[in-house]
């Protein structure tokens, strides 16, 4: 297990660590295995690249095959995001507005090209709210990429936060394009604890970063 | 009896190296005197040209190509006299054909031009001695029919016309110019013989009296032609069909059909085994299937051996083409590397895009097309590239980049095959019948009245003028001959 990136959010975290966890129960408000990308209405897809070009796709199988599921069933985006791979990518994908309340656990997977050159890079931000601006994605949960190499097979990330309200989290594709290639994402879950009426005080007023980004080696390949 | 008399200005195409039908309209009569027994056609050059221009043009030149002409005008004629001996020696008729010919400047641009134009200057219904009745004939076929000449004396049975700027101005195609000699050795040159026998074979009768565009016979009446004229969809003939059916059914590519008995027998023998592009792969989508192809007169010819590989594209262009003009940058080459290359027509030659395609690596190349149309081949010579290359429409070169959306930098999950198809003959339809050049868009003198440009080896009576035409206009080389003789030489 190792820390990645982390970013405390608001000063709430000493009152959701010191919540009794025993107190919660856990709830799954987002299992998401991309089997129809362009069937989920609820998600969005922004593309903000200079100059926009191909948003977040359904998976190729023939470049890598899903972390699970079918042929194909995970989200992917590459260097087309920007037009025709010339410009800056910035291409989104925000999950639907969930309801949170509590310690949540954001987990996935994520996935490249195994091609040596190219500096794939992945930031996951959340927003409290139901919006879509990218300025109200202002809490960077991690990036994956970057400084640190992007595995180029399967890798499980998570983060812990504390949150109490609606909320959105989003996976940001981006870079200039002539430095990526093409990454996948699969099997995205939201766990959030709904707390016991005794704790819901304590957890009341807003967000808290708890937890932190780790990461787990993943099966390889369909399970 | 019954003529029509039909204009002799040329065709206004302007597809590269295209030699292009002219004709239609203004009625005249004619006269029948006796009949007599066939035998070797004569041709008859009437030289139409002004002194000091086209056939009489006092340029020096120095002997070429067994051409021994020491004058540009000399050794245009010579071109002529030498085709028109083919042609003399291949007919039978008692009437000598008379040919009305003249270079003139033609339509041309920087980088095409039509090179000529040609057609029957009358057509004959009705006369002594026509197989089908209310049919109209061209004057020198009527004339070999009938056993007479119908035509006033003073007037030719073809009128025909070639380009006098081709390749001598700076704005007809610049260096491109006619190859004068008669051996058929033209090299990058247009090889004027060749394009004299396609001419001359227009004349004759290798054209539709009836409109493509708008399907209007000529003053009512069906034309010999168009009892041979098979939509093959339909299964009926132009003669059969009403105005609209016919209009739409010369717009209908790959849809035409010659249904001869003669170019039908001698087509297996004159037609290789059809190019094909199979694509397939996870990420074809909608782009799985198979592709008609135009082949590259370079690289390696297709064969029973598939070259097959992964598609990649090249793009070079901020519209997302790909020219490979240049050699490839490292994001291309890395794309194309022991895969097949897809890049786009325009700014170089063909030969250029190869190379540089093989230079990166690329095992084959696909060149998608960059205007709307049909496929076509792609001319050009060069011993040094060795990859295989076909043509596809732009169509498809969309369909294609599409499927290709969802790709990384080295992989794309379509593939694609490049072989021949044993089941199917290169220019034919699925009964093994000629096909004929009906592209979508109508071709003002060039719809119908062709082969399509999909025969391999290349026909002599396809719209434009390739490199590997010999001076053959017979099986089993070529099929000029058998539809002539369909028609009733």
């Amino acid at each position: 297990m190792k820390r990645l990136n982390i970013m405390i959010a608001s000063a709430l975290v000493g009152a959701a660590a010191s919540s009794p966890l025993a107190a919660q129960a856990n709830v799954e408000v987002l299992d998401e295995g991309f089997d129809n990308l362009a069937g989920l209405t609820s998600w969005d897809r922004i593309n903000r690249s200079t100059p926009p070009g191909l948003g977040w796709f359904q998976g190729n199988t023939d470049l890598f095959p899903p972390q699970s599921g079918g042929a194909g069933s995970y989200a992917a985006a590459n260097f087309l995001g920007a037009a025709n791979g010339m410009g800056v990518v910035d291409n989104w994908l925000i999950t639907p507005t969930l309801p949170l309340s509590g310690l949540t656990t954001l987990s996935f997977f994520t996935n490249r090209e195994a091609v040596d050159g190219f500096d794939d890079l992945i930031e996951v931000r959340f927003s409290a709210g139901s919006g879509t601006d990218a300025s109200s994605f202002d809490t960077l949960l991690a990036t994956i990429g970057g400084d640190n190499p992007f595995p180029a097979d399967w890798r499980q990330w998570s983060a812990d936060l504390t949150v109490e309200g609606e909320g959105r989290f989003a996976f940001r594709y981006l870079g200039d394009a002539a430095t990526l290639s093409y990454i996948g994402l699969d099997t995205v879950r939201v766990v959030t604890a709904v707390p016991e009426p005794a704790s819901l005080l304590m957890l009341a007023g807003g967000l808290g970063v708890l937890g932190l980004m780790r990461r787990k080696v993943g099966p390889a390949g369909r399970q | 009896m019954s003529t029509a008399k039909l204009p002799t200005r040329p065709a206004a195409g302007t597809l590269a190296r295209l030699a292009a039908v002219a004709f239609l309209l203004v009625a005249s009569l004619g006269a029948i005197d006796n009949i007599g027994a066939a035998r070797a056609a004569t041709i008859v050059i009437v030289n139409e040209n002004a002194p000091g221009v086209g056939f009489n043009d006092p340029t020096p030149a120095d002997p070429v190509g067994g051409n021994p002409g020491t004058t540009l005008g000399e050794q245009r004629l010579i071109a002529f006299q030498h085709a028109a001996d083919l042609w003399e020696a291949t007919l039978d008729s008692d009437v000598p054909i008379r040919i009305g010919a003249s270079f003139v400047p033609l339509s041309c641009n920087i980088t095409s031009a039509v090179l000529g134009a040609a057609g029957a200057t009358e057509a004959w219904a009705n006369f002594p001695g026509a197989p089908r009745t209310n049919t109209w004939y061209p004057g020198a076929l009527a004339a070999r029919l009938a056993g007479v000449d119908l035509t006033a004396p003073e007037d030719p049975h073809i009128s025909a016309s070639f380009n006098s700027l081709l390749g001598l101005t700076p704005t007809c195609v610049p260096g491109l110019t006619f190859y004068l000699g008669l051996d058929n050795n033209a090299g990058a040159q247009i090889d004027l013989v060749a394009v004299l026998l396609h001419e001359i074979a227009h004349g004759l009768g290798f054209q539709s009296f009836t409109s493509g565009d708008t399907g209007q016979t000529l003053l009512g009446r069906p034309a010999i032609w168009d009892y041979y004229l098979l939509d093959n969809r339909s299964g009926r003939t132009w003669a059969q069909m009403t105005t609209a059916q016919r209009a739409a059914s010369a717009r209908a590519w790959r849809g035409l059909s010659w249904n001869g008995a003669n170019v039908t027998a001698a087509v297996p023998g004159a037609l290789g085994p059809a190019p094909l592009l199979s694509i397939s792969g996870g990420a074809a989508g909608d782009a799985f299937g198979r592709y008609g192809v135009g082949v590259a007169g370079f690289g390696t010819p297709l064969g029973t051996t598939a070259v097959r590989g992964e598609l990649m594209p090249v793009v070079d262009q901020a519209n997302g083409n790909g020219l490979a003009c240049s050699p490839l940058n490292a994001l291309n080459a890395l794309a194309v590397r022991a895969r097949v290359a897809l890049v786009d027509r325009g700014t170089c030659d063909y030969t250029v895009k190869a190379r540089n395609v093989q230079a990166a690596g690329a095992i084959g190349m696909i060149v998608a097309d960059n205007v709307a149309g049909e496929v076509a081949g792609m001319p050009g010579e060069a011993s040094d590239i060795t990859i295989p290359s076909v043509r596809i429409t732009r169509a498809d070169g969309q369909r294609l980049k599409t499927a290709l959306q969802a790709r990384s930098r080295t992989a794309s999950g379509v593939m694609a095959r490049l072989a021949i198809d044993p089941e199917r003959l290169a220019g034919a339809d699925d009964q093994r019948r000629m096909l004929m050049y009906s592209p979508t868009a109508i071709a003002p003198g060039s719809s119908i009245s062709h082969y399509t440009t999909e025969g391999t080896p290349n026909q002599l009576m396809e719209p434009s003028i390739n490199a590997d035409l010999t001076h053959e206009v017979a099986p089993p080389r070529d099929l000029t001959l058998p539809l002539l003789r369909d028609i009733g030489w």
